[in-house]
């Protein structure tokens, strides 16, 4: 699928294809990851990461692709090991240390992306019902009436309420990983 | 709805834009004033973009098992897909490669597989479903995987037991090679559930044995039972858990009464599995660490290789002796104890093979030592013993050409060579038993042969890299002297001008005051001798010379005419108060009427000079720091004390500047040529400083890396 494709699935919350395309090149940054220090579940992590760290720039209004979109991918790919490798205490192999920052290198938002992970852990601990309905309604897009059905509530207000609920109880969550997060 | 909920549901609205603009500005406002409302708001938006991320993940994570079932598909076909997805996997038991058919007895009198399948023609899917166990049930144990076995394959089970199966390894009855499609069926148990399931023994003999899991290996085609090339062994790797040095291999023997005693014990080897050579440490110990507490920069990677290299040098033609090849590859090089000869440059000699020649290092820490146990982080930890070990050259060259070893074998090589505390050491290595790192022989010839000639090459490109450097240093030394000394006759001149040039301007002065005309004596054409005996002109001329010299004040009376002339000299002094702040600082007179500057000389930044009164002086200060100039000038200066003399910062063109301004012509000249030897010196000294400390450095390290060699300095 043309990069192009890619994009325009992304950006339309069509994602899911584009992911299976782009994971064929898992093998390429596995590879890397492995040469450079780490395993195949080291590769795994990077490799997921990367990608949601790509669908998410993507959909920023102001992304521009200025290299194949495998290029792109395998330039987050590095910088997120190169980031674990410093995180580890590691030696930055030389390979990764002489990274030409070209147009092509991503920007790491990492303390966005704390922020984001922990909203996801407060989000997993929400219980599975509550993780599904939120994703459901926020991320899946669907309606509440759909969610209502699928799910058992007994009314489409039902499920509102419930939603709002455990917005809460996530809104909750969240504030005191972050308080612990930033005891740490 | 409670009032919490609203407030959630009116940030989500604002959040997700479905505000009308006048709420939007409303509720933007109200965020503004409240700093609680503005938390609340941040907190939701984070939380929506932790949904986001959570919800990617999933498409994520199921893009994952789409490849993940793309690729199998890919590997082993349909069938096999179904195959594995629909079989669960389970073992049997320990036991490398056996292939003898149930329905045939053993020659020991033993049955080797329990359950095994009763064979059902056919070489599909078909035959999958047609194994069945000794009392005709299909085996849910088994995992079946259909090989091309022309070619190198690599296969994992479900519990992770991955089998490495070289081509061409699977012979028929007849000891040939077969070729196509082969079934290979594999049991495995891992944990105790399985191996209590499957009904399986942990005892050898009456001795109950600790096991860290069982396997079961067939390969058929068609109906043929085929077996193993012994000289193609399939390398087994099981999932380790805890720590497995004391693990060994056992086989399976059924016995009658169809249990299983397992026997023939035998070490298990342990792959090794190479890294980015980037990621090790071959220094010798305590290297980095001590560069780090001496204040280097031990992360200084070209540095920190550039300067422990450096010491190869003193290995005077250590890897030359590594003539022996691959054949005689037990006796490998030594590292030779002569000392250095006269021409190499440096205070060390050893007196026997101490530490490891940096040539050698130099040579493994290579990529093309990538993917040979050199490579690993247990060479890596083997090294660190070799830096200090007795003959450590030579026991590294153990290691090096026999790559195509087992680690533990080299290590059992290097134990029976040392005695005491190193033999224990690299006994306890050989215990591990830590196996090799596949790679073809040929590669492994290749590359002992490259060691030898590497780092042949690289001692020499060291030692004359080296001998280079301190061969320029010398020459750049003997043009420093020359500057030198160069800068102290030009002074002693300058200065034997000035005075004699100042004599002239007091005779001059003298003799007008006694009422005469001076006539400067030109140089005569011969020279009489003849004796004086009264005095007159003689002494006139001897006082003004006397008072020039020691810059003493003239006053001296005509005896013939009774007339006196004096010419005063008084002292001018000059005080730099940040004296100390300047690494070097000189300060000049110029007299108008001589035609080369004088050096006013002092100490702690204060500096005198007697003046002469028929002369105009300026002063001219140049400062250092580091490389920076600074520069003052003052004209006409007067015979008095000049306190608090600040110089100020000026670019090295400026001064160039100033300076031809300065004076007159000569004197400006002389002060260029006086500033160009600073700008020289400042440089020269830096070199001879990291010199300096660069041979203390070195003398440092290789009292602590190679405490054998002696010095004699």
């Amino acid at each position: 699928m043309p990069d192009q494709h890619l994009l325009l699935r992304i950006r339309s919350g069509r994602s899911d294809k584009a992911l299976a395309t782009l994971y064929h090149h898992f093998p390429m940054v596995r590879k890397m990851i492995r040469t450079n220090g780490g395993n195949a579940a080291d590769a795994e992590d990077i490799f997921q990461e990367a990608l949601i760290l790509l669908v998410r720039n993507v959909r920023q209004r102001d992304f521009t692709l200025t290299a194949k979109l495998s290029t792109y991918l395998y330039g987050i790919c590095r910088l997120l090991w190169k980031e674990e490798l410093r995180r580890r205490n590691r030696p930055i192999p030389h390979e990764l240390a002489h990274d030409p920052a070209g147009p092509e290198a991503p920007a790491l938002h990492e303390e966005k992306e704390q922020q984001a992970r922990l909203a996801e852990k407060a989000l997993d601990e929400l219980g599975e019902r509550c993780r599904e309905l939120l994703l459901l309604f926020y991320h899946g897009g669907l309606k509440l009436k759909d969610i209502a059905t699928r799910m058992g509530y007994s009314a489409e207000n039902t499920a509102k309420n419930q939603k709002y609920k455990c917005l809460e109880a996530a809104k909750v969550r969240l504030k005191q990983l972050q308080q612990i997060h930033q005891t740490l | 709805m409670r009032k919490e909920l609203e407030l959630i549901e009116k940030i989500e609205a604002y959040l997700q834009g479905r505000l009308s603009p006048a709420e939007t500005q409303t509720f933007e406002e109200q965020i503004a004033g409240d700093p609680a409302l503005q938390a609340e708001v941040e907190l939701q938006r984070q939380l929506m973009t932790g949904i986001d991320r959570a919800g990617l993940k999933e498409e994520v994570l199921t893009a994952k098992k789409r490849y993940t079932i793309r690729q199998r598909i890919l590997k082993w076909g349909l069938g096999g897909l179904i195959v594995a997805a629909v079989i669960a996997a389970l073992l049997y038991y320990k036991h490398i490669p056996i292939f003898h058919n149930a329905t045939q007895p053993d020659p020991s009198g033993t049955q080797q597989v329990p359950n095994l399948p009763i064979l059902r023609p056919a070489d599909s899917a078909a035959i999958v479903s047609a194994y069945v166990d000794a009392h005709g049930k299909k085996d849910s144990m088994l995992q079946p995987f259909f090989l091309n076995v022309s070619r190198d394959t690599v296969i994992e089970t479900k519990k992770g037991i991955v089998l490495s199966i070289p081509a061409n390894t699977f012979l028929d009855e007849d000891d040939r090679a077969v070729t196509g499609r082969v079934l290979l069926v594999l049991k495995e148990a891992l944990d105790p559930a399985s191996i209590m399931t499957a009904g399986l023994s942990t005892r050898s003999g009456a001795q109950p044995l600790s096991t860290g899991g069982m396997f079961f290996v067939d390969a058929r085609q068609g109906y043929h039972v085929l077996h193993m090339d012994t000289t193609r062994p399939i390398v087994v790797q099981v999932p380790a858990s805890g720590d497995q040095r004391d693990m060994r291999l056992y086989k399976g023997r059924r016995l009658p009464d169809s249990t299983i005693d397992w026997v023939d014990p035998r070490p298990l080897e342990h792959g090794l599995v190479a890294v980015d050579p980037h990621l090790l440490d071959f220094y010798p110990p305590h290297y980095l660490d001590s560069l780090r507490k001496w204040g280097y920069n031990s992360r200084d990677r070209h540095f920190t290789d550039s300067l422990y290299y450096s010491l190869a040098a003193g290995f005077h033609a250590a890897p030359a002796q590594a003539e022996a090849g691959p054949k005689d590859r037990i006796e490998p090089q030594q590292d030779t104890a002569a000392p250095r000869n006269d021409s190499s440059r440096g205070p060390y000699y050893h007196p026997r093979p101490c530490g490891i020649d940096p040539a050698k290092i130099k040579t493994i820490w290579a990529p093309e030592f990538k993917n040979t146990i050199i490579a690993t982080r247990e060479f890596e930890q083997r090294l660190q013993w070799l830096h200090r070990a007795a003959d450590a050259g030579k026991m590294l060259d153990l290691y090096v050409t026999h790559l195509d070893w087992n680690l533990s074998d080299i290590d059992s090589l290097v134990a029976t060579q040392s005695v005491g505390e190193q033999k224990e050491i690299f006994g306890y290595f050989a215990r591990l038993h830590d196996g090799k790192v596949n790679q073809s022989s040929t590669q492994f010839r290749q590359l002992a042969e490259y060691y030898t000639m590497k780092a042949r090459a690289y001692a020499a490109a060291i030692k004359k890299t080296e001998n280079d450097y301190w061969d320029r240093q010398a020459y750049l030394d003997s043009i420093a002297t020359g500057k030198r000394v160069q800068r102290t006759v030009e002074a002693g001149q300058r200065q034997a001008k000035n005075d004699g040039e100042e004599l002239m301007v007091n005779l001059k002065e003298t003799y007008r005051q006694l009422g005469y005309k001076f006539v400067p004596n030109p140089p005569p054409p011969a020279f009489y001798t003849a004796t004086i005996t009264s005095t007159g002109w003689y002494n006139i001329d001897k006082a003004v010379i006397e008072a020039t010299a020691s810059r003493t004040t003239l006053n001296v009376t005509d005896p013939a005419t009774g007339r006196r002339a004096i010419i005063k000299y008084a002292e001018a002094s000059f005080l730099i108060p940040d004296w100390k702040t300047y690494d070097r600082l000189y300060v000049y007179l110029l007299p108008d009427r001589l035609s080369s500057f004088m050096l006013v000389s002092g100490a702690d930044g204060k500096y005198t000079e007697k003046l002469n009164e028929l002369l105009k002086y300026d002063l001219v200060c140049i400062g250092y720091k580091g490389d920076q100039p600074w520069y003052y000038h003052q004209r006409n200066v007067q015979a008095r004390s000049y306190a608090g003399i600040r110089l100020n910062s000026i670019t090295p063109e400026a001064l160039t500047r100033a300076l031809n301004k300065a004076g007159s012509l000569g004197q400006s000249s002389d002060l260029q040529k006086e500033n160009s030897f600073f700008q020289f010196d400042i440089k020269d000294q830096k070199r001879q400083q990291h010199n300096r400390e660069l041979e203390a450095l070195q003398r440092r390290l290789i009292a602590m890396l190679f405490p054998c060699w002696i010095t004699n300095q």
